[in-house]
């Protein structure tokens, strides 16, 4: 039996081990996930709090994840996403570099590659939504395609073929800053 | 920008880094505090009995069939399971190989009794730590397709099974609490493989193989039927047993009752990923019901009526030979237990508030020649019957095991027996006295061995406690 399995299975019965190490865990992948859409620190982590919340409701009613709890847990996240970006289409969510908590880079030497993060970031979220969804799955969530098929709920070729075309806008958008 | 025309994908690298959380561990905390929470509510109490009760519809639909077929299964398996301990010298391994795929097995007889026939209520399982005499572990997980079937447990044994099915295909978690070197060593095929399974802090091994042509088989002598029987690895039967907590604990399958069919029908198949699922799964009883259905062994009767929300009735007569054992509160029910000699006998006095006006002799099925007879207990009308199943194999058992072909077994009842139970229902309350003993034994010496009058004597002579003046 692989170990998420075994894990899901004391989480079921509420064992504090088994969802502290599914905490510990998730929580950093799923605060990425929030805050590559989102770039803020504070949203994404009330939405990541959201998520195991969820899963704590859904195990508790003897519901929730059966096979695969990253999966699931992504779905949650998604869902709260959404949600979340209805909510604030007005939002003005504070520029990446304003608030740079302690320990996040801010050397000079580090500069050119917060520049880069900004532009690329700004470039990400100008995509659509499914396009900037996807390269975030697919480049900095490390999820496979098919993993991705199965949150997005579509076919692995309809996920290669958005990965392919984001790419394609990404370049031509970059190769145009480059030129201004 | 994407000065150094470094591909795309390398550019989308550069999001990685992210500022780290600030509040991961508030939120841990507060997660854990919320599980910690919801851990002492009763969900997992609908999981529970989701996994190991039936609803009162499916109980109605089990027939005297199904039950007679379980019965044996259940028989089988705990004989199976106690006799491997005197098999036992040392463990290290819980299987040891044999030197071909070929074995002799020695089948004995062993009557079973009509109380340990599991009535598919799921406060039954509860019961089976009463029964078993220590905590016993229930499983909070099952594959899909399978369904609580019975149980039993025996104190005299320290052994308790249950058995789940899915179509006919059973299924049974055995667990006996012997110190280590008691464990059962059951002998395995040279061809099997064995392999070890981590547990978390304990160690099982697991096998897939059978022997064939080992018949459920019950010998009706008292000299044992010796059976040759062969090993194959090719067949859904599967073994999983460890060792935790002075317990040694089997996951094994018992297939089909009524024949050798070594498969399971679609959808009843399972493999090791399910069999160590469930062992992952398994938790004492006493955890699980945290609330007022704990199966806690009280030691006196003072503590049953402390931890009782309702008047518990106590016998003011007790036959000689017959001290206080122990008691248990539990899911709306006092039950106190007397015990003679050397843990010989028990009678067990057990009273539960429930709308469920028929008696537990109309939901355990009883032999034709079974007598019930009408006894009046104060203003209520109960039911007496002696007797208790015993499973037997047709006269010509040692010809069809010379012919390898599988010996037909029946359950048989006998009124020649030492177990009873007296029933009454009165004001919401359902009593119980009965008979709790060993299964391997149907008969009691003096001063243990009692009758119908004794039975009804203690039932005459329960008194509310509150009505009691020196409070005993």
């Amino acid at each position: 039996m692989d170990d998420e399995r075994a894990l899901l299975i004391r989480a079921r019965l509420l064992d504090e081990t088994a969802l502290g190490e599914i905490f510990d865990q998730y929580y950093p992948v799923l605060y990425r996930y929030f805050y590559y859409h989102l770039g803020h620190q504070e949203t994404a982590e009330d939405l990541t709090a959201q998520v195991f919340q969820r899963l704590l409701a859904q195990l508790h009613a003897g519901n929730g994840p059966d096979h695969s709890l990253k999966a699931w847990l992504f779905r949650v996240a998604r869902n709260l996403l959404v949600d979340d970006v209805r909510r604030s289409v007005h939002r003005n969510h504070a520029a990446l570099d304003e608030d740079t908590p302690d320990g996040y880079p801010s050397t000079e030497a580090q500069a050119h590659q917060l520049l880069l993060r900004d532009q690329m970031q700004t470039l990400l979220l100008e995509l659509t939504a499914p396009q900037c969804e996807v390269l975030i799955l697919r480049y900095l969530m490390d999820m496979t395609n098919p993993e991705i098929a199965d949150l997005l709920n579509t076919s692995t070729g309809a996920v290669k073929a958005l990965q392919n075309r984001a790419l394609q806008v990404l370049r031509r958008r970059v190769a145009e800053k480059s030129i201004e | 920008m994407n000065e150094s025309n470094q591909p795309i994908e390398t550019s989308l690298e550069a999001l990685r880094d992210v500022p780290p959380p600030m509040q991961q561990a508030h939120h841990r905390a507060a997660f854990l505090e919320q599980a910690r929470t919801l851990r002492v509510s009763s969900a997992p109490l609908v999981r529970l009995e989701r996994v190991n009760g039936h609803s009162p519809k499916e109980e109605r639909r089990m027939t005297a069939q199904s039950l007679r077929r379980t019965v044996l299964l259940i028989a089988l398996f705990t004989a199976l399971l106690v006799a491997g301990g005197v098999l036992a010298q040392e463990i290290i391994e819980f299987f040891t190989q044999g030197e071909d795929d070929t074995t002799t097995i020695e089948v004995y007889f062993e009557p079973i009794t009509d109380s340990e026939i599991m009535t598919p209520f799921p406060h039954y399982l509860q019961e089976l730590t009463y029964q078993a005499g220590f905590d016993v572990y229930i499983p909070t997980y099952l594959p899909g397709g399978y369904s609580f079937a019975g149980s039993t447990g025996s104190r005299s044994n320290h052994s308790a099974a249950i058995i789940y099915e899915c179509q006919g295909w059973q299924i049974g978690i055995g667990q006996l609490h012997v110190p280590l070197a008691e464990a059962p060593r059951n002998e395995v095929g040279a061809s099997a493989i064995i392999e070890t399974i981590p547990l978390g802090e304990n160690t099982g091994q697991y096998i897939r193989g059978t022997w064939l042509d080992h018949p459920v088989l019950w010998n009706s002598s008292e000299a044992p039927v010796t059976v040759n029987a062969e090993w194959t690895n090719d067949t859904d039967f599967q073994s999983l047993v460890w060792y935790q907590d002075d317990t040694f604990i089997s996951i094994h399958t018992l297939g089909f009752s009524d024949s050798r069919e070594l498969f399971a029908a679609d959808g009843c198949t399972l493999d090791k990923d399910d069999y160590v699922a469930i062992a992952y799964s398994l938790q004492s009883a006493s955890l699980l019901q945290p609330t007022t259905a704990t199966p806690v062994i009280l030691t006196s009767v003072d503590e049953v009526i402390a931890q009782a929300d309702f008047d518990v009735e106590v016998p003011t007569y007790i036959p000689d030979g017959y001290t206080f054992d122990s008691g248990q509160y539990y899911d709306d029910r006092s039950l106190l237990s007397y015990q003679c000699g050397d843990g010989e006998v028990w009678i067990s006095v057990s009273q539960r508030r429930t709308s469920l006006e028929d008696t537990e002799l109309a939901r355990s099925e009883i032999g034709a020649s079974a007598t019930i007879e009408p006894v009046q207990i104060g203003d209520a009308a109960g039911q007496y019957i002696r007797g208790q199943w015993l499973v037997r194999v047709s006269s010509d058992a040692a010809e069809s095991v010379d012919a390898g072909t599988s010996v037909p077994s029946t359950a048989q009842w006998t009124n020649n027996s030492e177990h009873q139970r007296l029933v009454w229902y009165q004001d919401e309350y359902l009593f119980t006295i009965m008979t709790d003993k060993g299964p391997w034994s149907r008969t009691a010496a003096p001063p243990c061995n009692l009758d119908k009058d004794d039975y009804v004597a203690i039932a005459n002579s329960l008194q509310p406690f509150s009505s009691l003046d020196d409070g005993e």
